[in-house]
């Protein structure tokens, strides 16, 4: 089982999401952004980083694209290079703002409403888990 | 399709293909869309209240979360009026044609939500 963060601040969406990855993955919750940097640095505190983020951009406080920056430049800081970090998929209906987060260092993006095989098949090609196509 | 003729289609959840889409157990299923259709009476009033206050950051904000939400659980009826109002709100509509595009998206989910609550207790019958 991976272990995937579901940060969205939608209480559907996120059930939604971690139920479709019941089989692949266990997934912890973040409703905003501060709540999202606290579980990163929490499992990462305590050795348990998570395998892979799914990362919605609008969010109250800290918007995804800011928490994708703060993750990206932790990462920097501890000499990870960019494309070596943990994978982020960045959830969104913006289409008009992928390019911002590619450039900001997310790894790949998924557009709602959610396809539960585009879904899987981006977390299998980025976790290099085949079996969960 | 324009808002009148949305308002007369019939709703209609096949839940059996949207779970075998969604790769999802229809139990959290209905489970979710019933969360999300009592959901809507809170984001309406605050919504009502963001109206009230010509807030358009509130508004904008709560239409993207109902549509992003509506649209994952296909919960297609409200996408429609939904778009009609969140266009408008970005586009710096008056109040009244806001309140306008905003009842006829209030009709809609009332609409919803007493289909879901019909579906929910046909399910939960023996």
């Amino acid at each position: 089982m991976y272990k995937i963060l579901i940060v969205d601040d939608n209480f559907e969406n996120r059930q939604l999401l971690a139920e479709i990855l019941r089989e692949v993955a266990a997934c912890d919750f973040a409703a905003s952004g501060k709540e999202a940097i606290n579980a990163y640095n929490t499992a990462l505190e305590r050795e348990e980083g998570y395998n892979l983020i799914l990362l919605d951009i609008e969010l109250p406080e800290v918007n995804g694209l800011e928490i994708l920056t703060k993750i990206r430049e932790s990462e920097k800081s501890v000499g990870i290079a960019l494309g070596e970090g943990i994978p982020i998929i960045i959830v969104t209906a913006y289409e008009k703002r992928f390019l911002e987060a590619y450039n900001k260092g997310c790894d790949d993006y998924i557009l709602k409403p959610i396809d539960a095989d585009e879904l899987l098949k981006k977390i299998a090609d980025l976790l290099d888990k085949s079996e969960i196509d | 399709m324009d808002n009148n003729e949305n308002q007369h289609e019939e709703i209609y959840l096949d839940v059996e293909q949207i779970c075998s889409q969604l790769k999802i157990r229809p139990v959290i299923y209905l489970k979710l869309i019933n969360s999300f259709s009592q959901s809507l009476d809170g984001k309406f009033k605050n919504f009502s209240h963001a109206l009230a206050e010509n807030d358009r950051e509130t508004m904008r904000m709560i239409l993207h979360e109902i549509k992003g939400t509506a649209a994952n659980l296909r919960l297609y009826n409200l996408t429609g009026p939904e778009t009609v109002l969140h266009v408008a709100v970005k586009a710096g509509e008056n109040q009244a044609i806001l309140t306008r595009h905003y009842e006829v998206l209030r009709i809609e989910a009332e609409r919803l939500q007493k289909y879901i609550a019909t579906l929910i207790k046909d399910t939960e019958q023996p």
